[in-house]
């Protein structure tokens, strides 16, 4: 398979962590924690830098590892495949949510009249097929969006601006750290892209420049995040919970009304394409696990498999968006949040072991030298 | 070759999505032509059988009509039920179209909702996703469907003449902004108090012999109508050349005729309009010399815990300026008997032309201080004074020194003092003290409030203790 560049891993990384970060994740972050928002998202986002910055940092030293096997180098073949099913399924249960998110945002910024179980099947075949050519072509397809959607994040934000009160983000912790804390807890699972990047590694082409290229995508994501918050917060006050597509509400909000129209219709357009980019991206993340798990080549049987796993659960009409938080809020689910961290942090120990090997690897072939260098001469 | 084509997936897939959507796309009537465009909404209430019945009054425009002329496809539909989303339902089932509210700008709500709980009244349009929440509120003492049908004559492309209006209140009246979302952000915070910008509705005399030929629309400044006397521009001149050529409706017509669910063409609108206020005003004057106008006098309805409690005259509005950093406030201020070095009892004028308000939330021992740091760039307009010298109209000086400073001064102390008197009095926290004091100072404030709560979320004389402090800082750039 082709490898991206770093440039393009940067941009997809920036994409997958903005977009569904922008939908109803602030309105469900407000209704736990108030206009704490953008305090959770920091939060969530300091734990995330520890992790991205390791895995970067193996990914710059050893470009060409994959996540099989690094693991399986670290921790055996069983283990191995346990750990890439848990992240199969950690990355379907993803893509089924964003699933039901994209329905909803459809729904509530653009036609009322969405028949889902219509327009999914089409979604699912072309992002399934562009699953299919391989991580380049979404990569490729990011790289052709990716200036227009920053320019609807900026026109977004500056809309949003408008008629801001920054103040509204104070008191800062009104209802103790303890809440905020609950909060962050809770929406782990929605925050933690970063395993995304696991997917990336041995994928990306080699380059002196390679983990500040995709750091700084992941950086302006956050950055960006946690500015979009505060702006949303500033924008809604203690309405926020009110107002679940954040990107479509936060242009709502235009004081002067006779001159100027909606204007959210651009970014809700653009946002569509974000969030069925970081749909393939998923599905390309489940994909290469499930096939990895069960040591299979490129198989297309299993691509149609995802999508009609995706499609059946999508369309259970009793899953709502009332079940779905409770079971996105359930205790399983924080376990599960809280898990898939686990081999992201490993991987600061992994580095230790990968250095170590090395320097023992070096070390023998020094000794090597010395003792064919020594046999030379006897 | 044919065999070469269906082996490109890419032309598949395409093929498949094509044959799967071509019996929707192709005999589902297009969307457009299903949907009226609401750009205005107006709620009366009227208590039959002792249940409220909402009289919900639309303005709209019918999309992908035929003729493509704007006024030909605007309408207004009124339909009365006992709440709003069951007249929505009739609206659409008069009009044989779905309602669609992103071009929604306004909202009317006459007095008789407003001595209602509003969040009820509001409840259906809060929830919809397609109703911006920078929708503005409007209360007027008139019933909104006359408001409604008045300002679509006026400016015959729906409710745009009174979306100017509004907009000018909220840059050089209004501090705050009257929208839905600011409505319900007020009512869900400490103070539950919010104002709302008021219209009137009153006849003015039209001058029908020179407006029945022109039909041009007077516009502001017209003599006869009253809302140049406000000197904001009245609305009621724009309607005059229609008014005088469709003005034989005579006075006995019912008020109700253009109710009850009849789609009236724009045309026809002036006609129903005047026949409605003729009816209003008992009939005694001709009805085609009278011309309902809206009056934009400036004036706010305050609402507390979402019911009317009292209302604002233009100077109180005005004030509440000097109180909030948000509005524009580029206003004027006139400056009684200004005595001095230049001026002798002289009436100045000058303008703000820009502010920049600094507020501060402290405590003074037990006492809340709410201090606000207004600094002003001013400009002398106008100065009125017998034996005016002609060192007056010196280019070269501003004028805004001493005593002229210190008018301004005590001006907008006496403002903001009047303003917040009025606050005190009748316990409305519309320029958001509370929160403003929960944001910089939450524990001495939460201790400041124990006494004064009621419930969850629930203070009430929490204003009683506050002390105002106002500071204001001239500089003049011009």
């Amino acid at each position: 398979m082709k490898k991206i560049t770093a440039g393009q891993a940067g941009v997809l990384m920036f994409l997958s962590f903005c977009s569904s970060k922008f939908l109803t994740m602030p309105s469900a972050i407000s209704a736990m924690v108030g206009r704490d928002i953008w305090v959770v998202a920091t939060f969530a986002f300091i734990l995330e830098t520890i992790p991205i910055y390791f895995i970067l940092k193996f990914m710059q030293k050893y470009p060409d590892k994959n996540l099989k096997q690094v693991l399986e180098k670290m921790t055996g073949k069983i283990l191995t495949k346990i750990i890439i099913i848990f992240y199969a399924i950690t990355f379907f249960i993803k893509l089924v949510i964003l699933s039901k998110e994209i329905h909803n945002f459809l729904i509530d910024a653009l036609y009322d009249r969405v028949t889902w179980d219509l327009y999914l099947i089409p979604v699912l075949l072309i992002m399934g097929y562009v699953t299919f050519l391989g991580l380049r072509s979404i990569c490729r397809t990011s790289q052709i969006f990716i200036y227009v959607i920053v320019f609807a994040l900026i026109v977004a934000c500056s809309i949003g601006l408008m008629s801001a009160d920054i103040t509204n983000t104070l008191p800062i912790m009104q209802n103790g750290f303890g809440v905020v804390f609950h909060g962050t807890i809770k929406h782990l699972f929605n925050f933690s892209d970063s395993i995304i990047l696991l997917i990336f590694l041995g994928n990306v082409k080699p380059e002196p420049k390679m983990a500040k290229k995709i750091g700084f995508g992941i950086g302006s994501a956050m950055i960006i995040t946690i500015i979009f918050y505060i702006i949303f917060n500033a924008v809604y006050d203690n309405l926020s919970l009110g107002n679940r597509q954040g990107i479509a509400n936060i242009a709502q909000f235009i004081p002067n009304i006779s001159s100027v129209l909606r204007l959210d219709w651009f970014t809700t357009i653009i946002w569509i394409v974000v969030v069925l980019l970081k749909f393939s991206t998923l599905m390309y993340c489940v994909y290469v696990c499930l096939l990895d798990s069960f040591g299979l080549k490129n198989n297309g049987y299993v691509l149609i498999g995802i999508g009609v796993a995706v499609y059946l659960i999508s369309i259970i009409p009793t899953l709502n968006i009332e079940l779905t938080a409770k079971i996105f809020y359930s205790t399983p689910f924080t376990i599960m949040g809280l898990v898939q961290y686990v081999i992201p942090y490993a991987f600061s120990i992994f580095l230790i072991i990968m250095k170590k090997d090395q320097k023992k690897l070096k070390r023998n072939k020094i000794n090597g030298l010395l003792i064919s260098e020594a046999c030379k001469n006897v | 070759m044919f065999k070469k084509i269906f082996k490109n997936k890419i032309f598949v897939c395409f093929l498949i999505i094509v044959i799967m959507f071509f019996p929707s796309a192709m005999f589902t009537p297009s969307e457009i032509s299903g949907r009226v465009i609401i750009t205005a909404i107006g709620i009366d209430a009227t208590p039959i059988d002792n249940q409220i019945m909402y009289e919900v009054t639309v303005q709209m425009l019918r999309a992908g009509g035929a003729s493509g002329n704007t006024s030909n496809n605007l309408g207004i539909v009124s339909v009365t039920a006992t709440d709003i989303t069951a007249a929505l339902d009739l609206i659409q089932l008069k009009v044989g179209k779905k309602v669609g509210f992103a071009l929604c700008k306004l909202i009317i709500l006459s007095d008789s909702v407003s001595n209602e709980n509003l969040v009820n009244v509001l409840d259906y349009f809060i929830r919809s996703e397609q109703l911006g929440l920078n929708t503005v509120l409007i209360n007027t003492d008139a019933r909104a469907k006359e408001i409604i049908q008045t300002s679509a004559e006026l400016d015959n492309n729906s409710s745009f003449s009174l979306q100017r209006i509004m907009d000018f209140n909220m840059e050089h009246i209004n501090a705050t902004s009257t929208s839905i979302g600011d409505f319900f952000k007020e009512y869900y915070c400490y103070g539950k108090a919010s104002i709302m910008a008021f219209l009137q509705l009153e006849d003015i005399i039209s001058e029908s012999s020179e407006q029945s030929s022109g039909g041009s629309g007077g516009g502001a400044g017209s003599e006869s109508n009253k809302g140049s006397e406000s000197g904001l521009g009245g609305l009621g001149g724009g309607s005059g050349g229609s008014g005088g050529s469709n003005g034989s409706g005579g006075s006995g017509g019912s008020g109700n005729e253009s109710s009850g669910g009849q789609l009236t063409d724009s045309s026809d609108l002036t006609k129903k309009a005047i026949i409605t206020k003729g009816t209003l005003s008992g009939g005694v004057q001709s009805s085609s010399n009278m011309i309902p106008a809206v009056i934009n006098e400036g004036r706010s309805a305050v609402f507390k815990k979402g019911v009317k409690a009292g209302m604002l005259n233009l100077e109180q509005t005005r004030a509440i300026k000097w109180l909030k950093p948000s509005g524009d406030n580029r206003g004027t201020l006139t400056l009684k008997n200004v005595n001095g070095k230049d001026f002798h009892s002289a009436d100045v004028t000058v303008r703000v032309e820009s502010k920049n308000l600094k507020l501060k939330a402290y405590f003074d021992g037990d006492i809340p201080v709410y201090k606000a740091v207004v600094n002003i760039d001013v400009k002398v307009l106008e100065i009125l004074q017998e034996d005016i010298s002609i060192d007056l109209l010196s280019t070269l000086r501003t004028f805004v020194e001493w005593p002229l400073e210190d008018a301004i001064r005590a001006q907008i102390q006496s403002e903001t003092q009047d303003i917040f008197d009025y606050m005190k009095t009748n316990d409305v926290d519309i320029i958001g003290a509370c929160r403003f004091f929960s944001k910089y100072q939450l524990k001495k404030w939460n201790k400041y409030l124990e006494p004064y709560k009621l419930g969850e979320n629930d203070y009430e004389g929490y204003l009683e203790n506050i002390r105002l402090e106002v500071e204001v800082n001239i500089y003049s750039k011009y």
